[in-house]
């Protein structure tokens, strides 16, 4: 079995404990407007442009059966019409061309994150497994898991909560500690920014936590949507309310640098000046 | 023996010396416990060829027997000896007489001056060794200016420790006191060296001994936390790590490290001292190593260094060439400082040999078997004469604190008591090898650049190739933890060990070589475009790191890449820059401090030897250089030092930023 993986980000102190690795896996039913990783959310492979590697040959504007791709200033590749051909790829001299994600084994995964065994000794660090929602591949995600288990690897997953509970069943006891996404209180303003309600989210924390005793919930500060005092108090609220203990919770940043990979994939990037 | 023409010069200069001496400021400050200038335009002396700062005195023996106790022992030594022997034993005592009659100068000073401290040190150090941590301290300072120039000083918590630990121990010091002291000599390391950028000035605490065991001390503690507390720059801290230093040391290390100036440099004595007894080292010297005047790896008190170079990265144009050097434009380029006046580039050798047609070669074993032969070429050219001795005016000095040579009235350099430490260097090692598997790829496996076709792109400098560029900018990097590409660097570095350590010295022990290079701005420019994409001009690695803007997959990868090499063959040093964004650092579970322990402690686990740390903000350099008034006390790793960046040249300022752009 393997799994569809955008990207391996290797000394990543952000995602948990420690020195970690965090391995971001593709697919995400939801699709927040903020998005940083925007390369995860669809959950079949797709094309990623470097501009920096582009020597505007024009290749990829003569091959391209639905004309994705325009030369103004350096290529510009609008995926609305692509239909994953992929036949650019091979057009491009220069290797600005890729598919933004890799499919790997198990097996592989283990061997790449075991090359930095020692720094998650040094600094009780570890793995985690992000994305996307990796709960949208639970069964190579448990997988993986299991072979982290049981090579002495301290487990995080980073979830949006957004999966059926019976996934998160498959995985409770091989995850030393989760990093649960809250993003919005209020389901209607959560559908309007995820493309979601957010009740199953919410349920899904209160079941987890009584299985689970490492959980983070990390709440995106994003400007004037998620940071507002009402969300965070209604978030508060929640948390207070629906546990009886404490959570942990962080506070994550919004930063802009990720608007690049946007034009990378094809998309039309996120600013907070939009709201 | 010693020669009747290197006798004669010997005296000529110890006279020069002496003058020199008479012209020393008496300098008392008020209030001061240590006397002695530690800054006086007027009085530096030029450096002439042949000087050699690159070694620490023999301050143990210094402190043993004072400056007093030299001279006698001189004088008896030279009743002693006949000729040459006798003749070069007085001029040594003559010389160390000068030194005490400057130190009564400065007894009369602080008489008047009513310092009693000071008068009553110097006063014991006229007549014998220091007994006292004060008079000790005394020494020490004084011994370090009487070098004139700036110079490495070795193990300063090893040296001072016996005195400070007999004081605490007969309670005539307390902590407190022992801290004003270190701070007092700390302040005079920091005024005299602070801002000059390459002063050499370079002092290397801790570590264990040949036995194991742990010598890191109360100094070495007292030391660190004062130099934190002032936030100086000098000087230039080096601290030996090993499997039993305590948290408490690493905690320091860490805290200095953070700073981000690339300010201490850890050894991993663990890997060390054992390479050196392989390199025929005894193992009381061995451990006994510190770091010269950057962050080579020295013998301390024992005897003198010297080094030269080849260049692995011109070797690749020689390999493609035939022998020939890719033409590059005339360059000429500050040492390092915009203060400093322009200096000509040229590589260490301006041709290769002819190792074949590059055109006719058949595989990439072909092509790799002439790029070693080039290497070989250069080691042997760079060690076909022996290495020149110190030839400073203060070499009487300097060498009558050297082993053996009071004893037996014989020179250092010959002197088979001395252990001298002369290396071969080869630097930047990770760009040639990103060069090697760029051909290896593009050329012998996917074929999918024609030979004729990269030769032009080179010698075009990629202008109107910029597609070959980009496949050439595609492969694999040193530096990625990536096998093929770092096993490649391991087997050049173990080859060029090898070929190094069977030239010798006059004392029959073996050249050491070290993967480095202090001139790799120099390196940039004399060097074409390679095969690895890189245009000339832009920037090769220095010493044994990856080439800036290269290490796509973090510090943690970067380390594995490094320590695949058995750094420690190359054991005249083969330093790591590693490099840090400073965001990335920021606002994660643990401190930044921590992070910085773990990747040092890791790297000293895997067997890699120097490390040096710099955090860097690409963003905040391009403000700096944009707008150098807003930031004048922004401090950066050069090469073995760290200096102001506003005040670096123009192409070492593009360096660095290459190095803080991390992807």
């Amino acid at each position: 079995m393997k799994a569809l993986i955008t990207k391996i980000q290797r000394f990543s102190l952000h995602d948990g404990p420690g020195i970690r690795t965090t391995v971001f896996m593709k697919g995400c039913p939801l699709s927040c407007s903020w998005c940083h990783n925007p390369e995860t959310i669809s959950n079949s492979n797709q094309i990623a442009i470097n501009q920096n590697r582009c020597i505007g040959c024009g290749s990829c504007v003569d091959i391209c059966p639905h004309n994705c791709f325009k030369l103004e200033n350096g290529i510009n590749f609008d995926a609305k019409d692509c239909s994953s051909c992929f036949a650019c790829i091979d057009s491009c001299p220069s290797g600005a061309i890729s598919l933004v994600a890799k499919e790997l084994t198990v097996d592989s995964l283990v061997e790449a994150v075991a090359r930095d065994r020692d720094y998650y000794d040094a600094s009780n660090g570890g793995v985690t497994i992000s994305g996307g929602e990796p709960l949208s591949q639970v069964e190579v995600l448990s997988e993986f898991l299991t072979k982290l288990q049981n090579q002495g690897f301290h487990t995080a997953v980073d979830t949006s909560g957004f999966a059926s509970f019976n996934s998160f069943e498959h995985i409770i006891s091989k995850t030393d500690l989760f990093l649960y996404d809250l993003k919005l209180i209020d389901p209607m303003q959560h559908q309007k920014y995820t493309g979601k309600y957010n009740n199953l989210i919410l349920e899904n924390l209160v079941k987890l936590a009584r299985l689970h005793n490492d959980i983070i919930v990390r709440i995106p500060q994003i400007p004037n949507i998620t940071d507002l005092e009402q969300n965070m108090s209604g978030i508060r609220n929640f948390l207070k309310t629906e546990f009886d203990r404490d959570l942990r919770i962080e506070l994550v940043p919004f930063n802009e640098i990720y608007s690049c990979k946007y034009s990378m994939i094809g998309a039309k990037s996120f600013s907070p000046d939009m709201v | 023996m010693i020669e009747n023409k290197t006798l004669i010069k010997f005296k000529e200069d110890s006279l020069l010396y002496k003058t020199w001496l008479t012209k020393m400021p008496i300098v008392i400050e008020d209030d001061s416990l240590i006397a002695g200038p530690y800054i006086s335009p007027e009085y530096e002396v030029p450096p002439r060829p042949g000087d050699n700062f690159h070694y620490p005195l023999g301050m143990q023996l210094l402190l043993e027997k004072g400056f007093a106790g030299v001279r006698d022992f001189a004088w008896s030594q030279a009743d002693l000896k006949e000729g040459n022997q006798k003749e070069y034993l007085q001029i040594i005592a003559e010389v160390y007489d000068s030194i005490i009659q400057v130190i009564g100068t400065f007894v009369d000073i602080a008489k008047k001056q009513k310092n009693i401290v000071i008068a009553e040190n110097c006063t014991a150090l006229i007549e014998r060794a220091p007994r006292t941590f004060a008079e000790a301290c005394q020494l020490y300072w004084f011994a370090v200016i009487f070098r004139i120039n700036t110079s490495t000083v070795g193990r300063t918590d090893q040296h001072l420790y016996p005195f400070y630990k007999n004081d605490i121990d007969a309670a005539l010091l307390d902590k407190a006191d022992g801290k004003k002291w270190i701070s007092e000599l700390l302040y005079r390391f920091e005024k005299r060296g602070a801002g000059k950028g390459d002063t050499l000035q370079n002092i290397t605490l801790a570590g264990k001994n040949e036995k194991d065991q742990d010598l890191t001390n109360e100094l070495s503690y007292l030391i660190l936390e004062t130099f934190l507390e002032a936030n100086y720059l000098e000087p230039k801290i080096n601290v030996r790590v090993h499997k039993k230093t305590l948290a408490r040391l690493w905690e320091l290390v860490a805290a200095i490290q953070v700073r981000g100036s690339g300010l201490c440099t850890v050894f991993n004595d663990d890997v060390i001292i054992d390479s050196l007894v392989e390199y025929g080292r005894p193992p009381y010297v061995a451990a006994n190593y510190c770091a010269d005047g950057c962050t080579e790896i020295i013998l301390d008190g024992v005897g003198e260094t010297a080094f030269r170079y080849i260049d692995c990265v011109k070797a690749i144009e020689y390999t493609l060439l035939n022998g020939e050097a890719n033409a590059v434009p005339e360059k000429s380029m500050k040492y390092y400082s915009v203060f400093q006046e322009n200096v000509d580039i040229s590589p260490p050798f301006a041709k290769g040999i002819k190792t074949g047609d590059f055109i006719e070669q058949k595989s990439f074993d072909d092509f790799y078997e002439a790029y070693l032969k080039q290497i070989k070429f250069q080691i042997d050219e760079a060690l076909d004469r022996p290495y020149n001795h110190d030839e400073s005016p203060m070499r009487a000095y300097t060498a009558a604190t050297m082993p053996g040579v009071l004893e037996d009235g014989v020179e250092p350099y010959s002197n088979p008591w001395c252990f001298h430490t002369y290396g071969l260097f080869v630097g930047s090692l990770g760009t040639a090898v990103n060069s090697l598997i760029a051909i290896k790829k593009l050329i012998f496996e996917q074929k999918v650049i024609s030979k004729d076709r990269l030769l032009e792109a080179l010698k075009s400098n990629f202008e109107g190739f910029e597609d070959v560029r980009s496949q050439c900018l595609s492969t694999e990097k040193f530096g990625n933890d990536i096998d093929e590409v770092d096993l490649l660097a391991k087997d050049i570095a173990s080859k060029f060990a090898g070929w190094t350590k069977v030239h010798t010295d006059r004392l029959g022990r073996s050249i050491l070589p070290g993967l480095y290079n202090h001139l790799f701005h120099h390196t940039s420019y004399y060097v074409g475009a390679t095969p690895d994409g890189r245009r000339h001009g832009d920037a090769v690695g220095e010493h044994f790191s990856p080439t800036p803007g290269t290490s796509f997959e973090g510090p943690t990868a970067v380390i594995n890449s490094v320590c695949k090499t058995k750094t420690s063959e190359n054991i005249f040093g083969s330093t790591l820059h590693l490099n840090l964004p400073a965001l990335a650092l920021k606002g994660g579970g643990s401190s930044e401090e921590a992070y910085l322990e773990s990747l040092s402690k890791v790297f000293c686990k895997k067997g890699g030897s120097v490390l040096n740390v710099s955090v860097l903000d690409a963003q905040q350099l391009r403000e700096a250089q944009n707008n150098p008034e807003k930031y004048s006390d922004l401090i950066v790793r050069v090469w073995g030092f760290s200096y102001y960046f506003t005040a670096l040249s123009p192409e070492m300022q593009e360096h660095v930023i290459t190095r803080a752009d991390i992807s």
